[in-house]
């Protein structure tokens, strides 16, 4: 990468008889070796990181650097998950085809465990995957529309911070609200 | 909304999910904590949720018949009809009003209410939080020609319009004498917020015949047909900006005003833009219809307005008169049964029945605004 940005013109030129096959095996060849925050490296292929808008604007920064990539925030458990979307999706990048990826983002979601999902949001959002943050906010959506008060303050880690007659009174205002939701 | 309402998660991210749920369940979660007690009763999150919600409308219905008066139908399973809660609040006689949508815009509900033969009032309706609330009459008589219902994103507001020509007394003793009925068009606009009405004096307002109000992105068009003092049996648009309340004039495309009388035209909403439908008023052969949308393009003040058409929709299998478009679909009312609809796909040209017997049906969206704007 770095002798190519040094003299681009001569690179274009050597590799003109062949080039998309030539580029896309270099490529696909380059691994990005990214650390979480609990000190695990993860060997990942570029075009799959580059679906972390996070990391794509460090190596716009430094486009030569071949340093590791430092993930604070990020934990190996939800990341190693994260990393499982984006190669689905970067399929989809190259063949479009919405109902196919509704159906493998929908398979996605329905396999991970409520605590899962709590882990790989704010992974999503430290690394800007506005696709993915979709998926995951309606996947938690859909789990706690149907859902008690009690349930939401425990997938959230809520407090319950009204007294007793502050919350029997905002209860009564809606009462309808309360009917027919699904057991914890 | 300093205060953070979660251990697992910023703020941000608690909206973006938040603002995917129904009403319903958000009345129910205010009860969860303060700060979130205090985001969703938050101006900004209401209308980002009003934003998101959009994406999921559904189409409401109104019957003549008392046993369920209001139903709704949701794009998620265009087959099944859910009745809609009447609140109590709306029965303040000892019998139970009759119904009437005049209006659906932004999540909240225009109408009228009959009580008997001659007892009536106007009022706005949220389905979603089960609020009615009445709005009073404006101490302006008015002949009326039009009526409108919109909610303005820009300024968060839902405003009511009534043009017509104004009537005033005659002499000090009458209220109102029909005789003196003034000579121009004026129109009276009730705002939400302020919760009160205003008189606009508008050089495009004009008399004719109009047809049922239509909105697009919070503007009202009505389709006029000029009377007498203005333009001649011409058809045209008339448009209402409800962030600035004025008034515009839109001419139809050039050869439907020339060409044969008997086409027939409908304004609807689409995607964001005027639709227009052009179709045989009376034929009993079914020869479908063309789909004309408007471009409307600002320019510092001034809007230039250009129509392409979008679709000819040759021969359907059923005979229907287009009514409006929902999503990309095209609702049709049945002209062989009595009052029913059905959906039409341009695309796949698939016909799905919609099983009712309705006089009205609009789009409609869920909100948790209040009905009281002032508050």
């Amino acid at each position: 990468m770095s002798s190519s940005a040094e003299n681009p013109t001569l690179t274009a030129e050597i590799t003109k008889p062949s080039t998309e096959i030539a580029t896309e095996t270099a490529q696909s060849a380059k691994k990005i070796t990214l650390k979480t925050s609990d000190d695990q490296i993860f060997e990942v292929e570029e075009s799959v990181a580059m679906e972390f808008a996070t990391v794509k604007s460090f190596f716009e920064d430094a486009p030569s650097s071949t340093d590791t990539v430092p993930l604070p925030n990020v934990p190996a458990k939800p990341f190693s998950q994260v990393i499982e979307f984006c190669k689905e999706q970067i399929k989809f990048k190259a063949n479009p085809d919405e109902t196919e990826k509704k159906r493998s983002n929908s398979e996605f979601v329905k396999e991970k465990t409520n605590e899962d999902l709590v882990e790989m949001i704010p992974v999503a959002n430290y690394l800007e995957i506005k696709d993915l943050l979709d998926v995951l906010n309606q996947a938690v959506a859909d789990r706690i529309q149907n859902r008690s008060v009690e349930y939401v303050r425990s997938f959230f880690g809520i407090d319950n911070d009204f007294t007793s007659e502050e919350e029997a009174l905002l209860r009564e205002e809606h009462a309808w609200a309360f009917e027919d939701v699904d057991e914890d | 909304m300093a205060a953070s309402i979660c251990s697992s998660f910023n703020n941000d991210m608690v909206i973006d999910i938040l603002a995917r749920l129904p009403v319903k369940t958000l009345l129910r979660f205010k009860s969860v904590s303060k700060p979130l007690l205090s985001l969703i009763t938050n101006p900004k999150f209401i209308s980002s949720h009003l934003h998101q919600s959009t994406k999921n409308s559904s189409l409401v219905f109104h019957f003549s018949h008392n046993e369920f008066p209001v139903a709704m139908l949701y794009y998620t399973e265009p087959t099944t009809l859910h009745a809609v809660h009447i609140p109590s609040s709306m029965k303040d006689y000892s019998f139970k009003p009759r119904i009437h949508i005049k209006g659906s815009c932004g999540g909240l509900l225009y109408m009228e209410l009959f009580f008997g033969c001659c007892v009536f009032h106007y009022g706005l309706w949220n389905p979603a939080t089960r609020q009615f609330k009445k709005i009073e009459e404006p101490q302006q008589c008015i002949n009326l020609l039009s009526e409108g219902f919109c909610h303005s994103s820009k300024i968060n507001d839902y405003k009511l319009v009534r043009t017509g020509y104004f009537l005033y007394p005659a002499t000090r003793r009458t209220r109102y004498d029909r005789r003196r009925v003034d000579s121009v068009v004026r129109a009276l606009v009730f705002s939400w917020k302020k919760d009160s009405w205003r008189t606009v004096e508008d050089g495009a307002l004009l008399g004719g015949s109009f047809s049922d109000p239509v909105t697009v992105k919070g503007d009202l068009y009505w389709k006029v047909s000029g009377e007498r003092n203005y333009l001649a049996n011409e058809e045209l648009v008339l448009a209402f900006d409800s962030s600035n309340d004025v008034f515009r004039r839109i001419e139809l495309p050039g050869l439907i005003n020339q060409s044969n009388p008997s086409y027939t035209t409908t304004i609807t909403e689409f995607k964001g833009s005027l639709g227009l439908f052009v179709f045989l008023e009376y034929s009993t052969s079914n020869s479908g219809f063309d789909f004309w949308v408007l471009n409307e393009s600002r320019t510092g003040g001034n809007i230039r307005c250009c129509w392409r058409r979008l679709l000819t929709a040759g021969t359907l299998s059923k005979i229907g008169r287009p009514i409006s478009a929902w999503r990309c679909k095209i609702i049709l009312k049945n002209l062989m049964g009595e009052n029913s609809f059905f959906l039409y796909d341009p695309i796949s040209r698939e016909i799905i029945d919609v099983p009712i017997l309705s006089d009205d049906v609009y789009d409609y969206v869920e909100t948790l605004a209040s009905v009281d704007g002032t508050k």
